[in-house]
């Protein structure tokens, strides 16, 4: 997994641990062009195809996740056992998995899951992350050593193996406490964004007369210079969606992830990778889904950022 | 420039102290919470209760601090600190055998695997980064950009499962039934698994498969890195002073373009440590993810906790490196 | 950690065996395969090499190569036979004189003599050496003494220093003779002697146990070459100071791997010749590549869900019988496990001598009577839901969905699945006796003799009765039998005490896990002990 912090080095410019600054914050715009800058990119992400394909699969998918009544009418818990493995057919399109449960029903139900570990996680990071970073940039000093200090703790273990250790002793593994875990080591890095374009931009002309007028810090950090970091955070909060999704499929593979009877793509795909070679249905299905969502999750984020960087225009 | 040094390295003092308890504290709790690991090497039988009392004391879990849930044991992370510091020691497992034995015993396979890994994607990850960076927008800059995103998006487990009976089961049979081919081709390269035989020839595969997942990151980095530099006032002043295109884009853009690229390389080797842990499980590297793997699978924490101190160590130690490096090439930082 | 951890037994009968040695006994060996070559097998990473120590499969398989013991077991009738005994005897089953056949030494020139089992045995028993056969040790005269109690259960203080260093029950005679007092009569001693954790350990192997199990100091056909490469392989090199009969092949290579399936992956690659196991789900595929390179024997591994009878709704047996009644083995074996085991009908492993089919009458998938069992009950209370458990991480949860499915539709309780514990913590629950609902456990017996699956699980207070079931009369039929006159007298009162279990149902007897291995086209001829399993030694190789 170390697409997920590496995502982020990708979009924040410097990836370098500490203190480096970043490098490649968007340009200081005022209030007024950035308005401009938001219609613009959504002028151009409207008729880049790339997109609009990618954000309708996420469509898709959030609704199998939101309303799966819509998408099946089969309880995926009717299983028998005496239809273990059945190839697809019409009336089921995905056949049966081992215990003879339909593979359809099951494939919508378990978005649910995939994607509100996604979405919570994700949620976390940027509010949590946003607002250290944000405070570690802005007041500099102490508070940037120890907000700094403690981003360093949690950047320091990788992934897969912070991610092993924590759910091994958490041991309750539900969506809550996966999203927890997921939200725990990933959010320095946006901290980490954030504090670099807050940084960039809190010595520029405009806030130093906010200051100079008398606004209050909380004014001038979240009417001033939180806009700036937005654009970059949006970037990499779509592009993390993405590597959430598969971060379940993984954990649940490596045996700390969702545990059955729950359902979902992870669970899937690990429980039926075994038998790819005589029923490779079972494994292509949630496989298909699952990379097809990370796919539409970056290609977003890519032209997201591609729309929002003046530079690139 | 030497305060800088010495102000980064004051902060790593902290940093890996803060990072050990974290760990120390993680591994407690799971103790007091999920019980003595000992037990579970009994299996189906209950153990005479005079048996796991001293294999448990053998072990070191016998501090009375983890029986108390919530307890962050102080005293017994002073100890481990004395230990790690003072002695290198940093625990044995539940066959009684020394963590620093497990990983020195590991670690050359890990070193090799990594070192594959990071010049398979460096070498291929900068070519395509660099291909689709010079014609953004083109077919080529597509290809890269969905291939490489493709790659990312397919779980790391379900590449090296297909990769293993695709490449190293089937197609290695296949060729391995050719007489002409030398063994190290068939039989070392395509071993569907590590092989003892070819030590460094079967790991070529297990390492391009661990490379895969950085390589994207690569490709992109290079590709952003390449376009803005590109457009930067002073490669347009090379092009003005009438430079050969390929001067201009194999000295001034590229040398330049690469800079980010490779600090992201060295920062990745903590990332891909981790990566091993799928990627040697599934081809049977008997290196450090490997017995990270294993160790979780069978409960045992002190193992985990012991590996990855020393992982998060090195991961530190390259970081703090990094830094320092780039404050002796980028000015702009010391002078922050 | 999944499976079973000891594999000392079985009592095969010889239909079932597919043998591959064929003829008669095990004496036409010579005849039968050519010695020479180099075997390489599938290994997991042993625990530990030294027979004290060692209790997992992956190490028996190593150190039944290494050291010899008193007994072995035949290949095919799994009889016990004599290997460095001269003579087991005993005349009240409680004083047990061993005579040991002169002229054996350990690799280092140690001679193999009284000294040296009474020696291994002590160091086993000895609790502060914390060896994990000091289990086996257990029937002994004056065990208790050599094992400390902790004076405060879990607490702070540690456990005092034992009041003996050695077992009371151990006594030299002379250099080739001594004798074993047990703490009761034990018809069944001779057939646990031929466990690894009863084989002799060298003077200079307990002197420095830590170098004895990287470089293992054995008295049996193959001696390490090197030392243990750990997580990597394993060498053995044919021993010169053996003086049995000679292993087939010269050189025993044991690669190691983490993980089944990549052992499975290299096997078809061409790099193993034997592997012991294959991954549940690659059966089938197996079955069709290697079909007559694939060896198969009913196992004797036992898996079970318990009923915790400290819970109100289950001390009623009608209700135990209903749900065993509604649960369709041979469907969800077929489903989730590729048809590979084998339904239990009965407590005790069909392949054991005394073993009967159908001892439980309510084995069989009967919803009918069940729901007239469970009505004449008083039926489930409403709206509570049955919970189901089983240690994470295993591949239990699969066939446990599927029981919970069958209940479901059968009986209409609703279940709920509580498989999140790592086995440490699972095991922990079980001894504690805190399961609130119907739990996965197996057993694998620890000598060929029926009451290794009796008493350990059923007996009241026994160390494995996870149900909590206490019931006089068994108790009593058990110790009739242990202190029957031999070994086939003891069968009856064995098979009465059975016989009670299939009526209480205490647990639900699920399956009988199947051997099978694969072996490559360099095999000559595969060996598999029907006690001890795969015997490297005893296979041989084609010579070109």
């Amino acid at each position: 997994m170390s697409d997920l912090t590496s995502a982020g080095a990708a979009i924040g410019g410097a990836p370098v641990a500490g203190d480096g600054p970043t490098t490649d914050a968007p340009g200081g715009s005022g209030k007024e062009r950035s308005a401009s800058l938001w219609a613009d990119a959504r002028r151009q992400l409207v008729r880049d195809p790339v997109f609009m394909i990618a954000f309708l699969y996420i469509l898709v998918v959030g609704s199998m996740a939101a309303f799966p009544k819509l998408w099946t009418s089969q309880d995926p818990r009717n299983c028998d056992t005496a239809r273990s493995r059945i190839a697809p057919s019409g009336e089921h399109p995905f056949g049966f998995d081992i215990l003879g449960c339909d593979y359809y029903s099951h494939a919508i139900y378990g978005a649910r899951p995939s994607m509100v570990i996604a979405i919570m996680a994700t949620t976390a990071i940027v509010v949590f992350g946003g607002v250290l970073g944000l405070l570690a940039g802005y007041y500099g000093g102490w508070v940037d050593t120890i907000i700094s200090r403690v981003m360093d703790i949690f950047f320091s273990l990788p992934f897969l193996l912070g991610a092993i250790v924590f759910l091994t002793v958490i041991k309750r593994q539900n969506v809550w406490t996966i999203a927890m875990v997921l939200f725990l080591l990933a959010w320095p890095t946006i901290a980490r964004i954030i504090r670099g374009s807050v940084i960039s931009s809190k010595d520029l002309d405009y806030v130093h007369a906010a200051k100079a007028v008398g606004a209050r810090n909380g004014r001038i950090m979240f009417r001033h210079i939180l806009p700036n970091a937005i654009a970059p955070m949006l970037v990499y909060a779509t592009i993390v969606l993405g590597s959430f999704v598969a971060a379940e499929a993984t954990l649940t593979f490596l045996g700390v992830g969702l545990q059955p009877p729950a359902q979902s793509w992870g669970i899937m795909i690990s429980t039926h990778q075994v038998y790819f070679l005589e029923d490779p249905w079972l494994l292509l299905f949630p496989c298909g889904l699952l990379v097809g969502t990370v796919l539409s999750f970056i290609l977003m984020g890519d032209a997201l950022r591609d729309a929002l960087d003046p530079k690139f225009r | 420039m030497g305060r800088y040094v010495i102000r980064r390295l004051l902060q790593f003092i902290p940093t890996v102290l803060g990072t050990m308890f974290l760990l120390h504290y993680i591994t407690s709790l799971a103790i007091q919470f999920s019980g003595n690991p000992v037990r579970a090497l009994f299996g189906d039988r209950t153990p005479p209760p005079a048996l796991l009392e001293a294999i448990t004391e053998r072990l070191g879990y016998g501090d009375p601090c983890l029986d108390q849930r919530g307890n962050p044991c102080f005293g017994l992370f002073l100890d481990r600190l004395q230990n790690i510091f003072f002695h290198f020691d940093f625990g044995i497992n539940l066959r009684q055998r020394d963590v620093t034995d497990l990983v020195a015993d590991a670690l050359p396979f890990t070193l090799k695997l990594l070192v594959i890994a990071i010049v398979f994607e460096a070498v291929v990850g900068i070519a395509a980064g660099v291909l689709a960076g010079l014609r953004g927008g083109s077919f080529t800059d597509y290809l890269v950009k969905i291939s490489t995103v493709f790659v990312i998006s397919v779980p790391i487990f379900v590449l090296g499962v297909v990769v293993r009976e695709f490449v190293g089961v089937k197609f290695g049979n296949v060729l391995r039934g050719q007489e002409w081919i030398p063994d190290v081709i068939s039989v070392g390269v395509f071993a569907p698994v590590f092989k003892q035989e070819y030590p460094l020839a079967s790991l070529i595969i297990p390492g391009m498969v661990l490379g895969a997942v950085s390589l994207a990151t690569t490709a992109r980095l290079t590709r952003t890195s390449i376009m803005e530099n590109i457009r930067a006032d002073y490669v347009r002043t090379a092009r003005a002073k009438g430079l050969t295109n390929k001067r201009v884009i194999g000295v001034h853009t590229l040398r330049n373009s690469l800079i980010p690229v490779i600090t992201f390389l060295g920062v990745d080797i903590g990332a891909a440590m981790a990566g091993a842990v799928v990627t040697e499980t599934i081809f049977n590297v008997p290196g450090i993810g490997r017995l990270v793997t294993f160790s979780a699978r069978t409960g045992e924490s002190s193992v985990v906790v012991g590996v990855v101190t020393m992982l998060v160590l090195v991961v530190l130690l390259a970081n703090l490196l990094v830094d320092i490096l780039y404050a002796v090439l980028d000015p702009r930082i010391r002078y922050e | 950690m999944r499976g079973k951890f000891l594999k000392v037994a079985v009592v095969a009968t010889a239909t079932a065996m597919l043998a591959t040695a064929c003829g008669g006994g095990s004496n036409d060996d010579e005849s039968a395969g050519k010695t020479g070559g180099t075997l390489k097998v599938y290994n997991a990473e042993p625990a530990f090499l030294t027979p004290s120590g060692g209790d997992d499969e992956p190490s028996l398989y190593v150190i039944r190569q290494l050291y010899r013991g008193l007994v072995k077991y035949n290949a095919q009738t799994s009889a016990v036979e004599n290997d460095l005994a001269e003579s087991v005897e005993s005349t009240d089953q409680k004083l047990w004189t061993i005579k040991l056949k002169s002229g054996y030494t350990f690799d280092n020139g140690e001679p193999v003599n009284a000294d040296s089992f009474i020696r291994s045995w002590n160091f086993a028993a000895y609790s502060p050496n914390a060896q994990n056969n000091g289990y086996f040790m257990k029937r002994i005269a004056g065990i208790k003494d050599v094992q400390s109690q902790d004076p405060d259960g879990d607490g702070p203080q540690k456990a005092p220093e034992p009041k003996a260093k050695e077992l009371a029950g151990l006594k030299k005679v002379d250099d080739l003779t001594f004798t074993v007092e047990l703490e009761a009569p034990f018809s069944g001693f001779p057939t646990t002697i031929g466990y690894p954790g009863f084989f002799p350990m060298a003077q200079a192997c307990v002197d420095d146990i830590a170098k004895c199990n990287e470089t293992p100091i054995g008295n049996g056909p193959y001696k390490i070459d090197g030392s243990w490469q750990h997580n990597v392989a394993i060498n053995l090199v044919r021993s010169d100071s053996w003086k049995g009969d000679a292993g087939k092949p010269d050189r025993i290579e044991y690669r190691i791997f983490a993980d089944v399936d990549a052992g499975y992956a290299a096997f078809q690659g061409g790099e193993l010749d034997v592997m012991y196991t294959l991954p549940p789900a690659r059966y089938k595929e197996a079955k069709a590549t290697y079909g007559d390179r694939m060896f198969e024997l009913a196992g004797d591994s036992f898996t079970y869900v318990g009923f915790p009878l400290y819970m109100d709704e289950f001390k009623d047996k009608k209700i135990r019988q209903a749900i065993s009644l509604v649960i369709d083995r041979q469907s969800i074996i077929d489903a989730v496990f590729d048809g590979r085991f084998a339904p239990a009908s009965g407590f005790v492993a069909p392949s054991f001598e005394g073993a009967r089919p159908d001892v439980c009458k309510y084995c069989q998938k009967d919803v009918e009577k069940a729901k007239q069992l469970l009505a004449e009950a008083g039926g489930w209370p409403a709206g509570k839901k049955l919970t189901l458990w089983a240690n994470a991480g295993a591949g239990h949860d699969q066939w446990l969905q599927a029981v919970g499915d069958q209940i479901k539709a059968a009986l209409g309780i609703d279940y709920e699945l509580k498989v999140n514990l790592q086995f440490a913590e699972y095991l922990e629950t079980a001894d504690k006796k805190k399961f609130t609902g119907l739990f996965r456990l197996g057993w694998g017996p620890d000598y060929p003799f029926m009451e290794t699956f009796l008493y350990p699980l059923y007996g009241t207070g026994a160390g494995s009765n996870n149900s909590g079931y206490s019931n006089a009369e068994f108790d009593a039929l058990m110790k009739e039998g242990d202190s029957a006159a031999s070994m086939q007298a003891a069968l009856p009162s064995y098979q009465k005490a059975e016989d009670i279990l299939g009526e209480e149902l205490p647990v639900i007897p699920m399956w009988w896990r199947k051997e099978a291995a694969i072996y490559s086209e360099n095999v000559d001829q595969f060996v598999w002990n029907a006690v001890a399993d795969a015997d490297y030694g005893a296979t041989s190789l084609k010579q070109n």
